[in-house]
């Protein structure tokens, strides 16, 4: 098995809205997947779909090798799943939550479960319903981690969390796997915090997988591009179908190149505006998604949606 | 099983006050319905126990409906956000856990309570049993229902709004009928669907039966997929199946097993008598009719009953033909009683004197009036008239034995008592005036719907041997609230006012002679002195029919009421 998650034409629709659109996509085993996607994107949806916490309308998914429409205890014994909006039994303490879940797990922990809870700092003495957001989140991860998951499932897990709490969930989630590394799909809207955490990427917007690659290959085909003509010259060539316009500002035109692959590229922007100071540089994943989102909210056509 | 038993560990852990506050009413109220009619009965002030018992007994049901949602809604088997959902927790586990901690609390613990009840009381260990069998049942039927509402709510409160959406459904249901029942009442027949057979519990033991099936089809489904639509789906399917095939059901394997007397059944031994002089024709209601029906009524009398014995009956269908003219009515009625050549007024009474070894029964309440028993039904709008119609009358009728037997003779006197098998009789006390003796007795019973014996109707008598004479006593139970409990809620809790299951209640019987109905009647002391206290049973055996005929019969049909002379006075036409 090469693939934790696999879905083909993944459908769901709740009445007259498509939440999720057709969504045919791979998840590696080992990597980190990151989902991302404006707020009502479909991620969630999506993801819930995965779990089986909701049935397809259309399409199939398998996760660890099993069709998500019969998911049992064996494959969640195997899969680590943390939602903001899971609810968890509030009348425990983060101890009777790990000592009832145990039972239903053969691979749990003991040790690896005791060094998480002080990595992370979790205090004991308090109902789960009486700790903080982040501290419950906290303890979320813990008990989805201490059995040594194939696959760790979470959707949006730093919302609302202090820098700190973050640091120590982004740390838990990278150092834990140690020899074993679990698979791990996270659906976020952050992407700064997705950005250190994954090796692949996939961007979701209006319930459609627009694309999903390797962060590395993304964020080196993805250029900002910046081009000063010469006083009292003008910029005539028109932009190709994969450069993003990102607007003209006096003698500057920028745009973002989305298929800035190979050493010709830049020879090839500088040879069709010739004598133009070109300055082409790297983009941070934040602004190749905000080039993106801005390409699909204006329904926009490009190569880089063909890719998919 | 070590799974189901750590699920339920910790719902008993997460829900241990309200657990044993429900397991204390579930003691309360029994140790109540055991403590008071004792004393009731030994003429304590029992009123302040009395209230305390009915507030607990609405307690313990409104803890009904509390217990059940919160065990099952601790999993909650709606939305997409319960943790639970995500883990490996094996939804059978999940389902033996919930459905084992709630049979134990919900189910076994009140019937540990009632057997212990029984026990106290000396029922019969087969008795027990088959009570213990019937409650099993009515509990399983209840909680079947709330465990449904349960898992197809999210909590609590949705809980609380889907058994109010039903009930207000299910009253608004009744009502519509009833409206529509009332609006056609002209049409509707006065009589009932089918003649009276031997009592039958076999439908409605079915009908539970299958109805606690479709709520467990229902459960599990929405354990095993957590799809409302597809589990409601598969419980409502389960549930007409349930309204359908006891009407099918072709073994009655729990009737009655109602015995024909050997003497009852040659041809010749009971006819019917009618006295022709009584004969009458009414549009009005109030003599089995019903508005828009003209009912011909006379007194009915059954001879050749042997003695012991006494009879009801029922009319299964009657013509009246004249000429090649025949009126006919299809009109069937629920046997009642009438009198034997052992009576001579009152049904029954002749047999009971004869029993009690006495020359005559002293009757409270006014002179009995003979007993009259429709003969004929035809609508108003049918009848021909106004002319006379002299015709001959055939009326089949179903003509139901009565077996009576003293059950126990009492001396009069505190600590008296009679035990036979599950009836428990003892008298505490008695008082006096000259015409009115009042015995407060401590009285209990008990019977399932497994017990394929007929069921007896108790009456009470005073009878004084040396006097020969006995006055029939009418007894008052001391339930004050629980009748009205019983009528909100069907097969209410604990005391449900069903003809089966244990009753323990603390009787005042009265046997009072009405001022002024026999000058010469006092309760003296030399009549106490000898008198006792005599319980006869009455069980309804088994039926015969027989054929009723009047040949010659000139009727004067009333015209419909509307169609009447102004002036007219009379309502009702002479043979």
């Amino acid at each position: 098995m090469t693939s934790a998650i696999e879905t083909e034409a993944l459908t769901r629709r709740f009445r007259r809205q498509l939440a999720v659109d057709g969504i045919t996509l791979e998840v590696p085993c080992g990597s980190v997947f990151a989902l991302i996607g404006p707020n009502g994107a479909g991620k969630t949806t999506f993801i819930k779909l995965l779990m089986n916490l909701i049935r397809p309308t259309r399409g199939i998914a398998r996760v660890l090798g099993t069709d998500t429409r019969r998911m049992g205890p064996a494959a969640f014994a195997r899969i680590g799943y943390v939602s903001e909006n899971q609810k968890l039994p509030g009348w425990m303490t983060t101890s009777e939550l790990l000592a009832y879940l145990r039972p239903f797990y053969p691979t749990w922990d003991d040790a690896l479960c005791r060094k998480v809870q002080r990595d992370l700092g979790l205090d004991d003495g308090k109902k789960l319903r009486a700790l903080s957001r982040g501290t419950r989140m906290k303890a979320a991860l813990l008990a989805s981690l201490a059995y040594r998951p194939e696959l760790i499932v979470l959707d949006e897990p730093f919302t609302g969390l202090d820098p700190l709490v973050r640091e120590e969930l982004i740390t838990g989630l990278l150092e834990l796997p140690g020899e074993q590394p679990w698979t791990v799909l996270v659906a976020s809207h952050d992407i700064d915090e997705v950005e250190r955490l994954a090796d692949w990427v996939g961007f979701v917007e209006g319930g459609r997988l627009l694309f999903a690659e390797p962060v590395a290959a993304l964020l080196a085909r993805f250029r900002l591009v910046e081009i000063v003509a010469d006083a009292g010259a003008a910029l005539t060539a028109p932009l190709r179908p994969s450069w993003l316009p990102l607007g003209t500002a006096g003698r500057t035109l920028r745009f973002v190149d989305t298929q800035h692959v190979g050493t010709d590229a830049a020879a090839q922007i500088q040879a069709l505006y010739a004598g133009a100071d070109v300055r082409i540089t790297p983009l941070p994943l934040r602004e190749v998604f905000v080039a993106l989102a801005r390409q699909a909210s204006a329904g926009r056509q490009s190569p880089a949606v063909e890719r998919i | 099983m070590k799974l189901v038993g750590h699920i339920m560990a910790a719902d008993v852990r997460r829900y241990w006050p309200a657990l044993a506050a429900w397991l204390l009413l579930v003691a309360v109220t029994a140790a109540q319905d055991g403590v008071h009619p004792r004393l009731v009965a030994e003429g304590g002030s029992a009123l302040a126990l009395g209230v305390f018992a009915e507030l607990s007994r609405l307690a313990k049901l409104l803890a009904a409906f509390l217990v059940v949602p919160l065990i099952v809604q601790t999993h909650t088997l709606v939305g997409t956000e319960a943790y639970w959902m995500t883990r490996p927790i094996p939804p059978r586990a999940l389902l033996a856990a919930k459905a084992l901690l709630i049979g134990l609390v919900m189910i076994a613990a009140p019937l540990l309570a009632e057997a212990a009840l029984m026990v106290a009381y000396g029922v019969p260990f087969r008795t027990l049993a088959g009570v213990t069998a019937e409650s099993a049942l009515w509990q399983s039927f209840r909680v079947g229902l709330l465990f449904s509402a349960a898992v197809l709510t999210r909590n609590l409160t949705g809980f609380a709004l889907l058994i109010g959406s039903a009930l207000v459904a299910g009253i608004a249901l009744v009502g519509t009928m009833l409206a529509f029942a009332l609006m056609g009442s002209d049409e509707v027949s006065p009589g009932i669907p089918r003649p009276v057979g031997p009592d039958d519990p076999t439908g409605l033991v079915m009908w539970t039966l299958l109805v606690i099936a479709a709520a467990a089809a229902l459960v599990v489904s929405q354990y095993r997929t957590r799809w409302r639509v597809r589990s409601v789906l598969i419980g409502a399917s389960a549930l007409a199946v349930a309204f359908v095939l006891p009407a099918l059901w072709p073994w009655p394997f729990l009737m009655d097993g109602v015995e024909l007397p050997s003497w009852a059944r040659a041809s010749a031994a009971l006819h019917l008598r009618a006295d022709r002089s009584s004969v009458r024709l009414s549009d009005e209601r109030g003599m089995g009719g019903r508005k828009g029906w003209q009912t011909l009524t006379a007194a009915l009398r059954v001879e050749g009953v042997q003695p012991g014995w006494s009879a009801n009956a029922g009319l299964l269908e009657s013509t009246i033909a004249r000429d090649g003219e025949r009126l006919a009515s299809d009109v069937i009625l629920h046997p009642q009683p009438i009198p034997t050549e052992w009576d001579d007024v009152r049904p029954g009474e002749g047999v009971a004197a004869a029993l009690l070894g006495v020359e005559r029964i002293i009757t409270p309440g006014p002179a009995a009036e003979q007993v009259r028993v429709p003969l004929f039904f035809a609508r108003t709008s049918e009848v021909p008239g106004p002319a006379p119609f002299i015709g001959t009358y055939r009326g089949r009728f179903q003509i139901q034995l009565v077996r009576h037997e003293v059950e126990a003779a009492l001396r009069l006197r505190s600590g008296a008592r009679h035990a036979a098998d599950s009836y428990r009789l003892r008298v505490a006390s008695v008082e006096r005036t000259r015409m009115r003796v009042v015995v407060t007795a401590l009285e209990s019973s008990a019977s399932s719907v497994f017990d394929r014996r007929p069921s007896a109707d108790t009456t009470f008598y005073l009878r004084s041997v040396d006097a020969r004479e006995a006055v029939l006593g009418y007894a008052s139970e001391d339930m004050q609230i629980s009748p009205l409990l019983a009528m909100l809620m069907p097969f209410g809790m604990g005391r449900d006012g069903s003809p089966t299951g244990f009753a323990a209640s603390g009787d005042a019987i009265e046997f009072a002679v009405p001022e002024g109905a026999d000058p010469s009647f006092a309760f003296t002391d030399g009549w106490i002195d000898g008198a006792d206290l005599v319980v006869v049973q009455a069980t309804r055996e088994g039926s015969v029919e027989r054929t009723l005929e009047v040949t010659d019969v000139p009727l004067v049909w009333q015209p419909p009421a509307d169609a009447a002379a102004p002036g007219s006075a009379a309502r009702s036409g002479e043979l």
